[in-house]
Parts: structure tokens; sequence; C-alpha cells
């Protein structure tokens, strides 16, 4: 009796047991001969899975000598399941930042490894632009490897068809980008007899981020990049008169029902479904216009599509964007000691060599892509989509920047816009405060940015009017916007004074 | 002594016990077989639910991650302090007050009304058949819900809105507008939950005797006064249990549902503890802080069980616990 009894807790507690022995990163299994460099990664994942150890993963992990685990994450859920691995200090060895309050603040808290001191050894990642650093320290110093972007993405991409149908030419100023936008709804550019069409369709973050179609406007008309410095002196872009100019366009364009009635609500797949699908003409993206091109004649087989600079009255103008799409950093959870920290510098570091940028951004030759003499083709774009995409996403790749790969072929429009995207560099207003320091904006910033960000929605909405609009700048002042500045001022000069 | 027996009538065929540890030690040699089936729950119970609650400490910390419970120093109220001083606190209590008790009063009694209804079906398999076909939204997730809404009354090209604006010229953002939020959410739920709700109160309405309405039909009562003096009656300590434990939740407003149905226009009434707890705790890691709110939460939903559990008794009925 006794022993049925002592059995049957024992198998009650099997469970508890088994869950509280689980290894975090399976690193029981040893495989056999010269060990590998085991290495997880913390990835975020645009579309689909990748195979289980594909040939693209393999090559990598031939090439660097490491036996990669890699977790991917969809892009959606990334930053919550890692905020709570940060939480629960359990971490694979490489994660994916972005450069974003609170991971500055657990970076200051001291979790992750600081890199800056050791990238010297590393002839690659020492030759990067420094730039694309100082866009990620961290109180001056850097804790991570920048998945390089460029630094001005944004282009006006439009229907060239509807354009030459309507006579319509790439706006300038304000009033041009009324004339325009109302003129593809209102005059039925794709002919159907049926009034379907927007001239411009917004989704709900369409206020949000770097690529925040107000900031990008205001820009381009002469305004700042989200803060202004004037002698020492920072002001939000929202306070700025171009701004609020900006935002009265498109109160008018929603007044006149120029616009989506329901962008509030849509996310951002789905306006991209109504771009694709023929039934909107002019967009500012940070993509490259090909991808809108390619998906649209399946829908409107005859759709001429062109890119053009995104400028103003003063001549080209746009905002500067980060450079990087997040930035690789070493976590002191799960990686205890400097030499192992440099096992990793070393694997990123092998990454930026040609072979291994040519696997990144093309994959393996005669698998996805084909030596062409002077050009490489892809072969298989389906295959480069499954295999190949999601690590060109993930790790670092200068390939487009640098010529050390062979170049694809690509079509014409797409390399107008990147030729563009290459030229913008020279035209990007830099966003002052990107690196400054903020307690107000670390502790409070996105309550702040959601009160600015909801007033400018209601007032385009025409739910409040000129003096609302006041008030809510009152109330973001109260609420800490002032301390913002004032912090951001201090920052400024002190960074001066060094 | 006398009363401890007389009240634990449940377990019959104790004499005069000598001690309490004693008797308890005893029962339990003798009902061994059943305390071992007991005991699956009972881990349950403290590995799942007792052993997280150290957890809590955080709300009294600095919780940091990477110094972890030991390392992280301790601030004592600060976070509460911070909590009810914040200027958003009045906006948020009243939201998830307002939420709560529309939930209370509209959508509570929706699955009684429905599961009498259901009951007053003869047919037995035409009443199986909708009890199936109702259970089905409850497997349906929130973001497949607020789609479905989405499609019918988005302004463009919403099916209902379409309707609305073919009979009347108008179309009405209920998905935009403040003042719609709350009936948005309210009808959502019970769209979704109606259905499942039914499950206890047609069991318990399965357990009513029939011959008592044998003998009502013989006395002459209608089908509203059998209604009223029997069926009712027989179900009240379930509804009143029911409201109790649903009193302990009565600050969770369902942070995925709300989240959802945000937007830029309808915050004012739509931001909830649960979705502030959220945006403080997930997106600005500020742990301790939300650890603290949440607490706040469970602390009047315990007040309320308490509370109302002692009113429950207090009117004769049996309550909880």
């Amino acid at each position: 009796m006794k022993i049925n009894l002592c059995r049957g807790v024992a198998i009650l507690m099997l469970p508890a047991l088994l869950a509280g022995c689980g290894p975090v990163d399976g690193s029981s299994r040893q495989s056999a001969g010269p060990a590998p460099f085991r290495l997880s990664i913390g990835a975020t994942l645009i579309g689909e899975l990748p195979p289980n150890n594909n040939v693209v993963e393999q090559a990598i992990e031939a090439y660097t000598g490491t036996e990669l685990q890699i977790d991917w994450i969809p892009m959606s859920a990334y930053d919550d399941k890692l905020r709570l691995m940060i939480a629960a200090g359990e971490l694979p060895k490489l994660v994916k930042l972005g450069y974003t309050p609170d991971y500055i603040s657990t970076i200051k808290a001291g979790q992750f490894w600081e890199l800056g001191p050791l990238l010297k050894d590393y002839p690659h990642l020492s030759v990067l632009d420094s730039e694309y650093y100082s866009n990620i320290s961290v109180e001056g110093r850097i804790y991570g490897i920048p998945i390089v972007r460029d630094l001005g993405r944004a282009t006006i991409q439009y229907r060239k068809d509807w354009f030459d149908k309507l006579g319509l030419k790439v706006p300038v100023t304000l009033e041009d980008w009324y004339t325009v936008v109302r003129a593809m709804t209102l005059e039925d550019p794709d002919g159907n007899g049926k009034q379907d069409t927007y001239g411009m369709v917004l989704d709900k973050r369409f206020n949000q981020d770097v690529s925040s179609m107000l900031t990008r406007i205001s820009v381009s008309q002469g305004g700042p990049n989200k803060w202004l410095v004037e002698n020492g002196k920072f002001t939000p872009e929202f306070l700025t008169g171009t701004f609020y100019e900006t935002m009265q366009l498109f109160r008018r364009l929603y007044a006149e029902k120029l616009i989506n009635s329901d962008f509030v609500v849509i996310d951002n797949n789905e306006a991209s479904r109504i771009y694709d699908s023929g039934r909107a003409g002019i967009q500012i993206s940070g993509g490259n216009v090909q991808s809108w091109m390619d998906k649209l004649i399946k829908t409107v087989p005859d759709a001429k599509v062109d890119v053009a600079f995104l400028a103003g009255p003063a001549g080209i103008r746009l905002p500067g964007e980060p450079g990087n799409a997040g930035f690789f950093a070493v976590p002191k959870d799960s990686v205890k000691t400097l030499e192992e920290v440099r096992q990793i510098l070393e694997f990123l570091d092998k990454l930026f060599e040609p072979p291994m940028q040519t696997v990144i951004t093309r994959g393996i030759e005669d698998r996805h892509w084909s030596d062409q003499g002077d050009y490489a083709e892809i072969t298989d774009r389906t295959l480069d989509l499954r295999e190949v995409k999601p690590y060109r996403d993930l790790l670092p790749n200068l390939a487009e920047y640098q010529r050390s790969i062979k170049p694809v072929r690509q079509p014409e429009l797409y390399q107008k816009n990147q030729q563009i995207g290459k030229m913008n560099r020279e035209y990007t207003v830099d966003n002052p405060a990107l690196t400054l320091e903020s307690d107000t904006y670390r502790e409070r910033g996105k309550e702040l940015e959601t009160i600015i960000l909801d007033a400018q929605t209601k007032f385009i909405m025409g739910m409040i009017d000129e003096e609302g609009w006041r008030a809510e700048l009152a109330k973001w002042q109260a609420a800490g916007g002032t301390q913002m500045c004032l912090e951001y001022e201090q920052a400024y000069s002190s960074r001066a004074a060094e | 002594m006398k009363q401890n027996v007389s009240t634990s009538a449940g377990t019959p065929g104790i004499k005069a016990p000598r001690g309490k540890a004693g008797t308890l030690l005893r029962d339990i040699i003798r009902d061994k077989w059943l305390y071992l089936m007991l005991l699956p729950g009972v881990i349950y119970f403290i590995i799942f639910k007792y052993v997280p609650m150290y957890g809590v400490s955080m709300a009294f910390m600095d919780y940091k991650p990477y110094t972890g419970f030991l390392g992280s120093p301790w601030v004592g109220l600060k976070h509460f302090e911070r909590f009810f001083s914040e200027p958003q606190f009045g906006m948020l209590f009243r939201n998830t007050v307002i939420l709560a008790v529309y939930n209370l009063v509209f959508f509570f009694p929706m699955p009684i009304i429905l599961s009498l209804m259901l009951n007053e079906v003869r047919r037995a398999k035409f009443k199986n058949f909708v009890q199936t076909l109702i259970y089905i939204p409850h497997f349906v997730s929130w973001v497949v819900v607020v789609g479905i809404f989405y499609i019918l009354l988005t302004t463009e090209n919403g099916v209902l809105n379409e309707l609305l604006y073919r009979i009347t010229g108008e179309k009405i953002a209920f998905l935009l507008e403040a003042e719609w939020f709350r009936t948005m959410i309210i009808t959502q739920s019970i769209w979704k939950e109606i259905g499942w709700g039914t499950v206890i109160f047609l069991a318990a309405l399965a357990g009513v005797d029939l011959q008592q309405y044998e003998a009502a039909r013989i006395d002459g009562a209608s089908r509203w006064r059998q209604l009223w003096h029997i069926t009712l009656p027989a179900i009240r300590s379930t509804i009143i249990i029911l409201f109790i434990l649903r009193l302990g939740n009565f600050l969770d407003s369902g942070f995925e549902h709300i989240f959802l149905m945000i937007t830029p226009t309808n915050r004012e009434v739509g931001e909830v503890f649960d979705t502030y707890v959220y945006t403080k705790g997930m997106t600005q890691a500020q742990y301790s802080y939300s650890a603290a709110v949440g607490l706040f939460k469970s602390a009047v939903g315990l007040v309320l069980v308490l509370g109302s559990n002692w009113l429950a008794k207090k009117f004769g009925e049996e309550g909880v616990y």
C-alpha cells in the first residue's frame, strides 16, 4: 500500500519536475567531432518560416564554424516576447534589439556587453561608417552591431499611368499634394466609370515613428525631422508652422473625403492591399517601388509605376532615418565570458566577408542564383523568398551599398529606386534628439507621444479645431513635454561641450 | 466542538472528536483514497497559483530584470503612490468601472435569459442543435471577432454601414466614435460569450425536480407562474454564486478585446487598467509599477468577493464558501 502511494505521488509530481528541469537551450546535446561554436539567436521573422536546417543556414554554419540555433519570432510579436525574455533573464546568446527607451534602459542597467572597445580587432566591423554606430550608442558607448539600412529611404511612389492620363505632375508644394490626391480620387483615373479610387490611403500608423507621413511631408516642405534645434532650444516638430500646415492639408483631404475615412482602424497590410489592387495612386514609402509594381500588374496588367525624390519648394529634403533595422546585442545572462563575446563578434565579422555577403543576400549559387558573367541572376524567386529572404532581412548585409558581390540584374524601376535611395543620403535632415538622453522620455515618452498622435488624428478627422489642438499641446507640455525639451537641451549642450 | 460537528454535515460518522489535529489525521487515514484524488488539484494550485505569487513582491521593489528579485531594492508603497497620484488615474478608474458595471448589468443576465428560453424548448433535438451552435463563438478568438465587426461596420464598404446609408443616407462610424465604444464592447462580449455562459445555468435547470412543475400545473399555474415560482428559485443559488465569482474579476475588462478596439479617437473612454498595465509593463518595461497596478486590481476584486459573499450569507444564501 505504502509503495503504491509513493509511486502515485511520484507520478503526480513528474510533470512538475520535468517543467522545473527543462534546459533553456538544450545544451546537453553534443555533436561528435570538433564541436562547432553553438550560437542561439533571437531573430525577427517577416513572412514565412524558412525550412529547418536549409542550405543557406548550412552554408553560414560551415563558413563561420558555428552551429546556429535561430529562434524565429514573427516581427509583430518580437518585442513583446523579447521583453518577457529580458524580464525572465532567459535569452539567446545574440538578440536583435531596437533603439527604443525600454531597451536602452535595460542596456543601461548593464544587461548587455559593451562591444565598442572590442571592435577594433575585427576588420569588417571596425570599418563600418561611424554614423551607423553613433545612431545606436547609449551614453556614448556601443553595445551592438547595427543591421545596416539606408539612412534616407523616403521616396514618392506613384501611378505613372494615372498621372499621364490626368495630366498631373509629381507634387512639390502642399497645394500640389492636394491637387494630385483630389484628381486621382474624383476624376476616375482607372476609367471604369465608378468613383472607387483614392489618391492616397493612410493606415493607423500613418503618423508614427520614422515613417510618419506627416513628418515626411513636413520635412519636404522645410520642417524639422521630429525636433527643431535653434540656438540650443529644442522644439518638437508639431509646434512648428510647417507641420501645422501639413496637418491642415490632411484635414482638408479628410473633410472632402479624398482619403479613406477608416484610416484610424486599418492596418498597414490593408492599406497595401488597396494600393496593390490598383485603387490608390500615390504614397511615400521607404521600400522599393518594384515590389508595388510586381503586385500591381497581377490585377492591372498595363499599370505603370514610377518613383521620384521627396522634394519641396526648397528642393529635395527628406527625414534621415537611423540607418539600421535594429542591432545585435549580446546579453550577459546567456554569455558569461569575454571569450565567448569575442567568438560571437568573430561570427558577426565573418558575415561581412564577401562569400558570406553573397550567401546572405543572394543565397547559394546555382540554387538561388546563377552567374551570368558580370551580373548575377536570381533563378527562382519563390525559393529566394523562402530560403534567403529571412536571412537577408535578419543579418547585416551591405551588398547594396558596397560592390563586394556581383550585382543582380534588376528591372530598371528597381535600379532607379535604389539610385534615388543612394543619392537621398545627401539630402537627409537628421533628427537631433535621436541619441540624446532624457529621463522623461524614458519614463513617459510613450504617453506623451500618444497624447500628440491622438490629437493629430482627431485634428485631421475634424473632431477638434485649432483651439482643441492648442489645448492638447498644452496638455502635452504639462504632462512632461516641457521637461523633455529641457532635458534634451541639456544633453545637447553637454554633448556639444565635449 | 459541538458546533463543529453540526456544521460539518458533509463528513458523516464522526463522533465526539478528541482534538482537531487528531480528527484530521484520522480522517485522512480513513479517506486516504479520496485525499489522494484531491492531491493533483492541490499540487496544481500550489505550483501554478501559490508559488508564482512571490512575484507580487515585485510591486514593492524597484525590480530590474538583471538584478533579479534578490538584488532589487525595496521601495515600499512608492509605486502605489505614483499610481494614485497619476493624472490618468481618474480616467482609468472611471472607464474600468463603467465597463465593469455595464458588463454586470447588460452582459451577466443574458446567459440566464437565454438558458431560460432554451429550457422552454420542448423539442430536444432542436434544443441540442441550438446549444451547440451558440457555443461556437466562444472558441473564436478576439482578433477574429473584432475583424468580423470591422468588416460589418467600417465606413469603407462595411456591410451594415452600406445598408444604413441606403436607408438613412448617413453612415455611423461605430468603430471610431467614442460614444459607441462601450456599446461595441458589450455587444461583442455578448455575441461571443452568451452561449458559453448558458452551460452552467442549463445544468442547474436540468436539476429542477419535474414533479414540482407537474404539481404546479395541476394547481393551474401558467408558464410564467411556473417560471417565477419554480425555475428561478431553483437556480437562484447558482446565479448568486456565479455573480459573486464574477465580482472577483470585476475590474478585468478583457485586455485583448479592449486593446484591439482602441483607436486614437476613442482612447479617452477605452483606456482601462488592463491596457495601462500592458503599456507600462510590456512596452515601457516598468515591471514593478505595472505589478502594483495589477495588484490593486486584484485587491479590489478580493474585497468585492468577500463583501458580496458576506452579504449573500446575510440574506440566507449559501455563498461561495
